[in-house]
């Protein structure tokens, strides 16, 4: 659980997450289109599902269930790591949350997880939620990196030009290529950390080693990464 | 304002031509309110045409609106309808293109739908589909909007910005003062150019037309 989170968010060279609308004033700067914001954001949310980078943190919840036993979670909810009936053991608990160990005391109780909140069989009961979500703004869309941004931003001028073709312009035909291919290009491009910090080789070059020592007729040589 | 071209400006133009080169030829009077309303449809004309060659800068033709007061309305827009539910309305002259709805201060875009699409609205991701959105609906010549999760609860007003069919109908509303012999008529001054040009020859040629087949009696055949 922990190592995983390790490789996710401790393991990056640069802590580099931007607003969702980033990508708004990129299109502006780039293509000079004014763009309504929730057709972009309908659209962004698409790009970065096909991108498919999660930046996910762990977060710890204390909340009480309602009268029928259901605990609503917040919006920025991925998957449950854990639910107890006790309280965190806030000695180890940090305020950056991702930083140390959360030690969750008492037992683990049973709970169905619903999406956007579980059930449990107590009504009105006091447990804690460990979760991991992915890191939002204050509205609950992802934070993303500036490549996916950009990915964001030329993935609408491919929508874009889609849908004028449909219209019936004349010179989106001609344009259309570019915009395939640009779009393409950035979103493969954002699929790639900017920057690799050592602990990240380190450790992706343990797990290639190991794989390969285990393998048979194969050379013992570590692989070397540049 | 000096050194601009007025609504009133272009007709009196495309009058002048008109007149200077039918002069000697033919004696006809021109209404200055149709060739108002022709420069107008022809404008609407032209940005369609450069719309469908890729070419179109819809912002210099945009006209906005900063008052348009809300009210509640039912959603199937008839009395005869037995329902009580109202949703939260209002009326707009008919936009070719939509620009911006939303707040006045401009700090909260609406989403549109047009027509009855905005039912799919709840289908939207879930993180997006509490946000506000509107329908627009085009009833007996008015441009209805049905406002749906307002952003605040007493919203009076909302503001659109736009290209009108009819740069004219702004002044339905309060805070809007367009003047047709004052004011810049929105269009750049190449659409403009091209408005008096196809207008001009339009009108010249029929004319010609008219004036030659009154008589038609193979004289001037070789």
């Amino acid at each position: 659980m922990d190592k995983e989170i390790r490789i996710n968010r401790e393991n990056n060279a640069v802590y580099d997450l931007v607003s969702i609308y980033t990508g708004l004033s990129k299109i502006n700067s780039m293509f000079g289109d004014n763009v309504n914001e929730d057709d972009y954001l309908d659209n962004a949310l698409n790009c970065l599902r096909l991108i498919g980078n999660v930046h996910p943190l762990l977060y710890g919840i204390s909340a009480e269930s309602d009268n029928e036993g259901y605990v609503c979670l917040p919006a920025n909810a991925l998957s449950i790591e854990a639910v107890t009936n006790g309280y965190f053991d806030w000695s180890s608990f940090s305020y950056m949350g991702n930083t140390s160990n959360f030690n969750l005391s008492g037992q683990y109780i049973a709970y169905e997880f619903l999406g956007d909140r579980i059930r449990i069989e107590h009504p009105n009961k006091k447990v804690s939620i460990l979760y991991k979500g992915y890191s939002s703004d204050e509205e609950g869309l992802p934070l993303i990196t500036e490549a996916e941004a950009e990915a964001c931003a030329y993935w609408w001028v491919y929508i874009d030009t889609r849908r004028k073709i449909r219209t019936g312009n004349a010179s989106a035909n001609n344009y259309f290529q570019i915009a395939l291919s640009d779009k393409n290009k950035a979103i493969n491009q954002a699929r790639v950390p900017n920057k690799f910090s050592q602990n990240f080789l380190n450790q992706y070059g343990n797990v290639i080693t190991s794989f390969d020592r285990k393998s048979y007729n194969k050379d013992y040589k570590p692989i070397k990464l540049q | 304002m000096k050194g601009q071209w007025t609504l009133l400006g272009i007709a009196s133009a495309i009058k002048n031509n008109l007149e200077a080169g039918l002069k000697g030829t033919a004696n006809y009077s021109f209404s200055m309110e149709q060739l108002e309303y022709e420069v107008i449809s022809t404008r609407n004309a032209i940005i369609k045409q450069l719309d469908t060659q890729g070419i179109l800068d819809k912002t210099e033709f945009v006209q906005e609106i900063n008052c348009i007061p809300v009210d509640c309305e039912k959603l199937s827009l008839c009395c005869d309808v037995n329902t009580k539910t109202t949703t939260l309305h209002f009326e707009l002259p008919i936009f070719t293109h939509i620009e911006y709805v939303g707040t006045p201060n401009r700090d909260k875009p609406f989403k549109i739908y047009n027509n009855s699409n905005f039912i799919y609205n709840k289908f939207r991701n879930s993180k997006l589909n509490k946000r506000p959105y509107v329908s627009m609906r085009i009833n007996e010549g008015i441009q209805h909007g049905f406002l749906f999760n307002p952003p605040t609860s007493n919203i009076k007003y909302v503001s659109v910005s736009g290209i009108l069919s009819n740069p004219l109908d702004v002044n339905k509303y309060s805070c809007c003062n367009y003047n047709p012999r004052e004011d810049k008529f929105p269009a750049p001054d190449y659409v403009i150019t091209q408005i008096i040009d196809t207008m001009t020859s339009k009108w010249s040629s029929w004319y010609y037309r008219f004036n030659n087949s009154k008589s038609n009696n193979q004289t001037g055949l070789p």
